[in-house]
C-alpha cells in the first residue's frame, strides 16, 4: 500500500498526545489550545495575537473594509485588555506576509470544542489590502487555519456566520467549501443597521474534497514563492 | 462552442463587479492584457476567488458549461491561468474542449 507522505506542518497530533485538562466530572479533555506559536506557509504566517499589537488591531477594527465585522474595542486600550484576556479556546493569530515580516491581517478559530470536535473561524480581516495585491494571502492564511482545526484539531466541523450584506466574504466561503446552513434574521446591527446573518458550515470530507483542492490551486497561482527560511517549519 | 471573444466579455462583467465595490480611484483597467493575480495585480485572494466564482457562474449559467476553474488541472500549467484575462480565457477553451 501506498504510504501519504505528510509533511511536518501537515501531521496531525495524535488527541491521545495533546494536553489534557479535567472537567468538572474530574474527566479528562484534551486542552483546546496546547499553546500554537506559528503556522507557517509558502507567502505567509500566522503567529500568536499579542497585547503589542493593539494599536495596530485597533486601527485595522475602524477602516471601512471592518464595517461588516462585530463593533470592536472603542480605544487602543480596550482593544489590549480584549487581546489579553482571550481565553484557552481560542487561537487568535496575526497575518503576516513571510518575505517581509509585514502584518496584513488578522485570523482566529474560537469556541474550539473538543468534545462535540468543532470551532469557529472569524475576525478574518486584511487589515493591509495593499500588501497583499497579488499574493494568496488570504487564502494561505484559511488553509494553514483549516488545517490546524481538521489535521491537527482533529475537529470535524467549523462554522461561523455572515453577514448579509458582505457578498464577497459570502462567495468566498462557499466557493472554498462552506455549505449554507440557514439564516438568522436580524442578527447583527452592523453599518447603522441591523442584517441577516447567514450561517454556513464546513464538514471535514467536504474539506479534503473541495477546499484543500482549490485552496492548493489558488495558492499556486501566487508569484514566485520567496524561499522560506530554514527554520519556517511549524513549531509549538 | 464559446468563443474566446465570448469568455473575455464574462471576464470582463466579472472584473466590472469588483469595480463596482472598488472605489472610483481604484478602478481595475479592463482590457485583455489586465493582470488578474501575481506580478502587477490589483487582486488580493478574495477577489480573485469573487472573479473565479463569477466566471464559472456565468459560464454555466449563459452556457450550460460546468467547469471547475480551481482544481489540480490548474496547478499543472507551466503558467498560472490566472495570471492575466488572456490566460484565463486560454484555460477556459482548454477546459472546453475537453468537454
Amino acid at each position: 500500500m501506498k504510504k501519504r507522505r505528510v509533511s511536518k506542518r501537515q501531521r496531525p497530533v495524535g488527541r491521545t498526545q495533546r494536553a489534557a485538562e479535567a472537567d468538572s466530572r474530574g474527566r479528562q479533555i484534551p486542552a483546546a489550545s496546547a499553546s500554537v506559536n506559528e503556522l507557517v506557509g509558502r507567502f505567509v504566517r500566522l503567529r500568536p495575537l499579542r497585547v503589542e499589537d493593539a494599536p495596530l488591531t485597533f486601527q485595522w477594527r475602524q477602516s471601512q473594509r471592518a464595517a461588516l465585522l462585530n463593533r470592536g474595542a472603542q480605544t487602543v486600550a480596550d482593544q489590549a485588555a480584549w487581546i489579553a484576556a482571550r481565553p484557552r479556546s481560542e487561537h487568535n493569530f496575526i497575518i503576516e506576509r513571510l518575505d517581509t515580516g509585514q502584518p496584513v491581517g488578522m485570523l482566529s478559530l474560537t469556541d474550539v470544542d473538543l468534545v462535540h470536535r468543532r470551532a469557529e473561524p472569524g475576525r478574518f480581516l486584511i487589515g493591509e489590502p495593499a500588501a497583499v495585491h497579488g499574493i494568496p494571502a488570504a487564502v494561505e492564511a484559511m488553509q494553514l487555519l483549516y488545517e490546524l482545526a481538521f489535521e491537527r484539531l482533529e475537529l470535524i466541523r467549523v462554522y461561523g456566520t455572515v453577514a448579509a450584506d458582505n457578498p464577497l466574504m459570502l462567495k468566498w466561503q462557499k466557493y472554498l467549501g462552506m455549505k449554507e446552513e440557514g439564516r438568522l434574521r436580524s442578527h447583527y446591527f452592523l453599518d447603522g443597521r441591523f442584517q441577516d446573518a447567514i450561517c454556513v458550515g464546513l464538514l471535514v470530507d467536504e474539506y479534503r474534497a473541495v477546499t484543500v483542492p482549490k485552496m492548493r490551486a489558488l495558492i499556486a497561482a501566487g508569484r514566485p514563492a520567496p524561499v522560506p527560511p530554514k527554520a519556517a517549519t511549524e513549531t509549538t | 462552442m464559446i468563443t474566446g471573444s465570448t469568455i473575455d466579455a464574462i471576464i470582463f462583467a466579472a472584473l466590472g463587479a469588483l469595480n463596482a465595490e472598488r472605489a472610483p480611484t481604484d478602478q481595475i483597467v479592463i482590457s485583455a492584457q489586465t493582470p488578474l493575480f501575481g506580478a502587477g495585480s490589483q487582486l488580493d485572494s478574495l477577489q480573485l476567488v469573487s472573479l473565479i466564482t463569477d466566471v464559472e457562474v456565468a459560464l454555466n449559467t449563459e452556457h450550460g458549461l460546468e467547469l471547475s476553474l480551481a482544481d489540480d488541472r490548474a496547478l499543472e500549467r507551466a503558467e498560472s491561468p490566472y495570471t492575466s484575462v488572456e490566460t484565463l480565457r486560454a484555460y477556459v477553451l482548454e477546459l472546453t474542449q475537453g468537454l
